[in-house]
């Protein structure tokens, strides 16, 4: 449970130097110092994720793909990756 | 408009009026085969977190977007809010606004939430997206969506992957009547009698997916509906006579060797 208490405390993602903890698709993530992904294009590659398949929502707000997914991502942030599969 | 020619939703035409669901195949190479042996070319797909420990199969890298209309679906969804999301998410990732919505918070028998399907579509339309509503066989439903914008109603045979047939036959004959949209006849067709069954009844398309995904071999099922569906349509085209209690012989009545 280390760094549960830090989610939501605003260290906004600007400071890479710091740990961050990410939820991925219901999952969490933690990311020592140095490490964390720049953005969302850093995290999706970084999971071996082709960025031309997926949309990704960040806390609940799509990313359009167009807009860049060059978004920058705070510790805390709830971040669903998507794509299409089959279905009837 | 229903055309009495060919088939045409939202502006495009369509020669086939078997609609294909993706899922539930054994393989890709096993949805590839039903695809292209079905002449479909409109399928669903469905919208998923992507598994992080295996992200690489791509469905849209098997599908020919030049030839076949893609069909997002909210599966999953459990209300309007849901499917909305989703909705948003499938149009980001296939850049397409055509979209199946489906709401269905009943897990046993999958029955689509009328309330929020049509609160859904409101929403939708007004987006938008070219609206595809799969609902229970509700004529009221059917039209009410209808007025509201959406392009085509999809209302259900039977309960989905149930292959059951056309058990909502007669409200499925009072929507055919009254609808001024495409009615695509979605869910619980299990063999290609039941598909030709509907377009026969007069429906514009049909919908299948459980029945080629279980099939021995999807490839020949779905060649098998696309016979049916082909067969159905011509008879329809054709003009079949009434049906009738009496016996009216075939043969001329006077001659007899008597």
């Amino acid at each position: 449970m280390i760094g549960v208490e830090t989610i939501g405390e605003g260290t906004s993602g600007r400071g890479r130097k710091e740990q961050m903890r990410l939820k991925v698709n219901g999952e969490d993530r933690d990311f020592p110092p140095g490490e964390a992904p720049e953005n969302l294009a850093a995290l999706i590659h970084s999971l071996g994720i082709d960025q031309d398949l997926v949309v990704a929502e960040v806390n609940g707000d799509i990313v359009r793909r167009d807009a860049g997914i060059s978004r920058t991502l705070a510790d805390g942030d709830c971040i669903e990756i998507v794509r299409l599969v089959g279905g009837g | 408009m229903r055309e009495k020619g060919g088939l045409i939703i939202a502006g495009r035409a369509f020669s086939s009026r078997l609609f294909v669901g993706t899922g539930k195949f054994s393989s890709v190479q096993a949805m590839c085969s039903a695809i292209e042996a079905s002449g479909t070319e409109m399928v669903t797909v469905a919208l998923r977190r992507v598994d992080i420990t295996n992200p690489h199969d791509d469905i849209l890298a098997a599908i020919d977007r030049k030839k076949i209309q893609l069909l997002p679906n909210t599966s999953g969804a459990r209300d309007a809010q849901e499917a909305i999301r989703i909705a948003k998410l499938a149009r980001e990732v296939s850049g397409v606004d055509w979209l199946k919505l489906e709401v269905t918070p009943d897990p046993y028998y999958l029955l689509p939430d009328p309330i929020e399907t049509f609160k859904a579509a409101e929403v939708l339309v007004r987006e938008g997206f070219i609206v595809l509503p799969y609902v229970n066989a509700d004529p009221v439903l059917c039209r009410r969506l209808e007025e509201a914008g959406c392009a085509a109603v999809m209302p259900l045979g039977s309960p989905i992957g149930s292959n059951q047939g056309l058990r909502t036959r007669a409200n499925l004959e009072i929507i055919l009547e009254q609808a001024g949209c495409p009615v695509v006849v979605d869910a619980g067709l299990g063999l290609p009698s039941h598909a030709a069954d509907a377009i026969e009844m007069g429906a514009d398309a049909v919908l299948v997916n459980t029945a080629l995904a279980v099939a021995r071999n999807p490839a020949g099922m779905a060649g098998a509906f696309r016979l049916a569906v082909k067969a159905a349509r011509q008879a329809v085209e054709a003009g079949p006579g009434e049906s009738r209690n009496l016996a009216q012989a075939s043969s001329p009545l006077t001659g007899f060797l008597r």
